[in-house]
């Protein structure tokens, strides 16, 4: 036992030098990459790294005069707060998973139907001047649009609202109205988007080899029949992604929108995680509770975009991640 | 081609709907532009605005006049087209060394930078680092804090690895090194894929403000989109404290829709010079790859 | 060897980062001592200020700080936080040694508790500030109850001298005579009467149905005010119930009966539907473009600086007075004058020195004359003029803020500017303070029942409990529900959400104060 316990430990040393020298070598041959690659490692842990220590906060009653360091442990108590006790914490959840699922349900199949419609187009010239045009709102931050937007949906001078008293119906405020608001939210999203939603679809479908077309067309298949038989099965793997994509970010209902679109009339329908945190803190100075609430959503998070990752990967695609 | 009547009806229809989602998709600007350019009552007129009855500058002069809008813009053009730049390069660095699955302890350095997607500290320690690196108040704080957006980094690396090794050899055996077989090969490769990260940064770059809110209190180093909130969507009620100033509100609805155009026009007069970019369906290598 | 460079920049750079994580980054960077070079003068003090969050000075450099830094000895550092980032910086340990003036009563209470603002005794304001306090007392003996929390005095006590006006109704004179009216409504049921005409009877005789009689803040506590105040409450304030204990406006029957006439004003269309949205800015819009003919928004000194643009866009302006309704009385909604006071950073707390010469300054700056002017107006002959002893604001200054803000006057420097018995004379012209008078003669004010007092648990609730009650009220007014039904159970929910303890607490503090007396 004793001999052979010093014999191991005569001989340990022996392969994990070579490993480390195997290590090395294999560092010094890629040097370069090295150089490359270590600004931005530097960088990460910095600007990545470095504020994590600030998690803590979720599990203290902070206090700016001691920091983060020294302010009290007050363990689950904000948990136990948003959970049990806050009447926002429910609601800004439900809020959360109801606006994104919409965005889901007429969203995600708006820009996969006018990519098939664009691709059934046959003047060339039309096709691309149309999509350019449906492209352009993609480009404009929600400040620029929902300053365009509010002033398409007033009431009292907007146009959509004249349409609808030509048709005597009357004045709607969309923005202000939480029966309308969420619609509106769904509506104005799907209009940003739909255009800049085709392109990866619709460079799928040139992928799809004519030849498929010309046969279904002798065997006579007309031209829903194609789009149902041919189209669509072979984006269908594209979809897939997509839509896993867009499940992974469900608790992200598009802060950017609503709080450039949204008043206290509305709270109640559109208040979501996201710009509850940003009331909490910016406006409150919460900000124990606002890294709760963070964190709460980052468990979240990464729970779904593995589960994701996971399903695609498991359906032979290759994984985001 | 032969068409048969069925055939022509589908495609007018078709080209109806489409026309009509164009017109959606751009009418809401062109009656911003009108609004920007009407008078008072002609602004607030209820229904469509095709274009301008009588042309009155009047808000035009008070966006074009102020300041700060420029400074917003200068400010705003430096940080999309530097931190573009810079966003490329740095990401370029990263995303090639991880495509590559001869590097030693590759996946421990992936998933290093994938953690960074899923955990932050929050608003507040963030906010004391830029405070210690002195970026508070530095037009750098709209480019360092943010160089590599890691999903677009893990794009451009998944780009990457479908490159083929062979591609590289030749200039391998030439005794180039890694960074050279980068610049010289691989990168020329992936210029759709570039080009459309480049305009996923720009847009972003151009449309951001938190960050200004958060780290600028210097106005002549804050961002359009900061001043646009301020002007488009911010009009608080604000007794003004202790000032004795009287606002003309004649113009506030066309005053609004020309700093909107303000914002709009630049991506307008760029937008036909990047399309070509992206009309052809370049942009499927960032996300199939 | 440059990468090796950058690697050891790099290196540093994560050193100091673990340093600061290490060292709390709290402790405001205005404490270093400041040099002097003259040992024999007295020492510089540097005040880091931010005494407003939106009118800030646009450059450090400008006429008036320069004043106030020689006058004072004082070496003046903006802060430049805004609403937006105050508080981030605040809890990132940057305080600044004057607080914003509009700090809520709420965030005062959060700010005492964490120990960020400094606690000073009443007689130390008192003895640094004689004139000040005096005035102070003379406007409203309990000044210094909103200030005290906790045992302690937590600032300078402020009351805002036009708060104590009313919002005066106004009505577009034209409008009024198209319509058969020679006076403004005085009643609730003429008013009634108004408020359809000017929809439906085409006011501005344009032919087109395009016009509102009013629009109002959507939410918070001055919406509505002619109406509500015909009933004789304030929706969002205190107010005494007849059983001697505290309750809440947004409770009350009156409010309820209130909500029922707007809901069927909203029906019959005669509400305009942006209300849900409008602020200041584009009310004033509406009015200016004759799209609306009442304003309920405006006190004295609004009204009396825009007669010059009434002028120049052609309204006649007549004034009313508080609609006589259920309440029995001709009532208007008030601010109050009570203010929550003027904070200091707690750094300040610890520097005797500076917190006198804090003091020492504020009392200079509300009893000085020239040093009020100067802060207050300006420059003499630039962006001001006396006449008949009260400042008049000159062109460009009169219409362009942002020419104020390059000079650097108005409430920044001064942060009790307009708060001031002895320096109020320059305010007003004999016309204005004629205009006070005619307007403001005999009405009665509706103001909140313990104006800003600090409550623990409205700094706990108020971001729960004003939300809850924005949402009914403008979905009882938009909405078709029976509000007899509905109401109910909103008062249940507004109760069990907090408002319960928050009710007693007040009545606490309420009842404390009644037998102090």
């Amino acid at each position: 036992m004793k001999s052979g316990n010093v014999e191991s430990v005569l001989k340990a040393p022996r392969p994990k030098r070579s490993k480390w020298t195997h290590t090395w070598r294999e560092y010094k041959k890629n040097k370069y990459m090295f150089f490359m690659l270590f600004p931005i490692l530097v960088w990460y842990a910095i600007f990545h790294y470095g504020p994590l220590y600030g998690v803590q906060l979720a599990f203290k009653d902070f206090s700016p005069i001691r920091g983060i360091w020294g302010s009290e442990w007050v363990g689950f108590e904000y948990f136990k707060f948003l959970f049990f006790q806050s009447p926002d914490f429910l609601r800004i959840l439900k809020n959360t998973v109801i606006i994104s699922c919409y965005n889901i349900i007429f969203g995600f199949p708006a820009p996969i139907i006018l990519a098939l419609l664009m691709n059934e187009i046959r003047f060339g010239l039309f096709k691309r001047v149309a999509q350019s045009i449906s492209y352009i709102p993609h480009f404009f931050s929600w400040v620029v649009l929902s300053g365009i937007i509010m002033m398409m949906l007033s009431p009292t001078h907007g146009p959509i609202n004249y349409l609808l008293s030509l048709v005597n119906i009357d004045p709607i405020y969309f923005l202000a109205d939480s029966n309308y608001f969420r619609s509106t939210l769904v509506v104005t999203n799907i209009w940003k988007e739909i255009g800049w939603g085709t392109i990866i679809y619709l460079a799928a479908l040139t992928g799809v080899d004519p030849t498929l077309f010309e046969a279904a067309k002798i065997d006579g298949a007309d031209r829903f029949k194609q789009i149902r038989h041919i189209s669509i099965p072979s984006i269908l793997p594209v979809i897939t992604i997509m839509f896993i994509l867009s499940l992974g970010g469900i608790l992200n209902a598009g802060f950017d929108q609503i709080f450039n679109l949204y008043s206290p009339t509305v709270y109640n329908v559109s208040d979501i995680i996201d710009t509850y945190v940003y009331r909490a803190g910016i406006v409150n100075g919460q900000f124990g509770l606002t890294t709760a609430v963070g964190l709460f959503k980052n468990i979240i998070g990464i729970t779904l975009v593995l589960g994701t990752n996971y399903v695609v990967k498991k359906m032979g695609q290759e994984g985001v991640l | 081609m032969k068409s048969s009547v069925g055939e022509n009806i589908f495609q007018f229809i078709l080209i109806a709907f489409i026309c009509g989602l164009c017109t959606a998709m751009i009418y809401p600007f062109i009656h911003i532009a009108s609004v920007s350019l009407s008078g008072p009552a002609e602004s607030t007129r209820m229904g469509f605005h095709l274009y301008p009855k009588d042309i009155d500058l009047f808000s035009w002069k008070q966006v074009v006049s102020q300041q700060k809008i420029w400074w917003g813009f200068g400010n705003s053009a430096f940080r999309t087209v530097v931190g573009t730049l810079l966003t490329l390069v740095a990401m370029s660095m990263v995303a090639y060394p991880l495509s590559r699955k001869t590097l030693p302890h590759r996946s421990f350095y992936t998933m290093i930078i994938l953690f960074t997607m899923f955990f932050s500290g929050g608003l507040i320690p963030s906010y004391l680092l830029i405070k210690e690196l002195h970026l508070m108040d530095s037009r750098w704080v709209y480019i360092i804090p943010g160089l590599v957006p890691t999903f677009s980094m893990l794009v451009l690396r998944n780009f990457f690895m479908s490159i083929p090794q062979e591609v590289e050899e030749s200039a391998r055996i030439d005794g180039a090194n890694d960074i050279r077989v980068l610049v010289t090969i691989v990168l020329p490769l992936s210029k759709p894929v570039l080009a459309t990260l480049a305009l996923w940064t720009a847009v972003g770059h151009w449309n951001a403000w938190f960050d200004a809110v958060l780290y600028i209190s210097d106005q002549s180093k804050q961002v359009l989109q900061f001043f646009l909130r301020e002007i488009v969507i911010l009009n608080a009620d604000k007794e003004t404290f202790g000032s004795t100033v009287v606002g003309n509100y004649k113009y506030e609805t066309s005053i609004k829709a020309a700093t909107v155009m303000f914002a709009v026009l630049p991506i307008l007069i760029v937008y036909p010079f990047l399309q070509k970019y992206f009309v052809k369906g370049t942009m499927i290598g960032s996300l199939k790859g | 060897m440059k990468n090796r460079k950058r690697l050891i920049v790099a290196a540093m750079l994560s050193m100091t980062l673990v340093a600061t994580a290490c060292s709390n980054g709290a402790g405001s960077e205005t404490n270093a001592p400041s040099q002097s070079n003259a040992p024999d003068k007295e020492e510089t003090i540097v005040l880091t200020i931010n005494p407003s969050t939106w009118s800030i000075p646009t450059n450090d450099d400008n006429e008036i700080q320069k004043y106030v830094e020689e006058k004072y000895n004082v070496k003046i550092v903006n802060m430049r936080a805004t609403d937006e980032n105050f508080k981030v910086k605040v809890s990132a340990g940057e305080i600044p040694d004057i607080f914003p003036h509009n700090i809520s009563e709420g965030d005062m209470v959060n700010y005492a508790r964490q120990g960020v603002i400094a606690s000073i005794s009443v007689d130390e304001i008192k003895q640094y500030m004689p004139t000040y306090t005096a005035d102070v007392e003379t406007v409203d003996p309990n000044a210094w109850d909103i200030g005290f929390y906790d045992g302690k005095n937590w600032g300078v006590p402020r009351v805002w001298l036009n708060g104590s006006y009313g919002f005066i109704p106004t009505y577009n004179g034209a409008w009024l005579k198209a319509i058969g009216y020679n006076e403004a409504p005085k009643t609730l049921e003429e008013y009634e009467d108004v408020v359809y005409k000017f929809r439906n009877n085409d006011p501005d005789r344009n032919g087109q149905k395009d016009t509102y009689a009013f629009t109002t803040r959507g939410t918070g506590n001055q919406q509505f005010n002619e109406i509500y105040a015909a009933y004789g409450v304030n929706p969002y304030q205190f107010m005494l119930a007849d059983d001697g204990t505290v309750t809440w406006g947004g409770l009350s029957d009156q409010a309820k009966e209130a909500l029922k006439l707007l809901q069927k004003w909203y029906k019959d269309g005669v509400l305009d539907p942006e209300f849900l949205t409008d602020n200041n800015d584009t009310i004033t819009q509406k009015w200016n473009n004759k799209k609306i003919g009442i304003l309920d928004h405006n006190m004295y000194h609004h009204l009396f600086n825009q007669i010059e643009t009434n002028k120049a866009n052609g309204i006649e302006p007549v004034y009313g007075k508080g609609l006589i309704g259920p309440a029995g009385k001709s009532l208007a909604m008030s601010n109050g004058a009570l203010q929550v006071p003027l904070l200091f950073g707690a750094q300040v707390e610890k520097d005797e020195k500076k917190m006198i010469k804090i003091l020492q300054i504020l009392e200079d700056l509300v009893s000085n004359d020239d040093a009020y002017l100067k802060t207050a107006f300006g420059l003499e002959g630039v962006s001001y003029e006396l006449k008949d002893g009260a400042a008049e604001a000159l062109e460009p200054y009169k219409s362009n803020n942002d020419k104020v803000l390059e000079l650097g006057y108005g409430g920044y420097y001064n942060p009790l500017v307009e708060r001031s018995l002895s320096m109020w004379k320059y305010h007003f012209s004999p016309a204005k303070m004629e205009f006070r008078e005619t307007l403001n003669e005999g009405i009665e004010t509706i103001s909140d029942l313990l104006g800003p007092t600090p409550l623990e648990a409205k700094s706990k609730y108020s971001a729960t409990l004003n939300p809850l009650q924005d949402e009914y009220y403008v979905k009882a007014i938009i909405g078709t529900d029976h509000i007899d039904k509905t109401f109910e159970e909103f008062k249940q929910n507004w109760l069990k959400s907090g408002g319960e303890e928050m009710l007693e607490e007040a009545t606490k503090v309420y009842q404390e104060r009644q037998t102090a007396k």
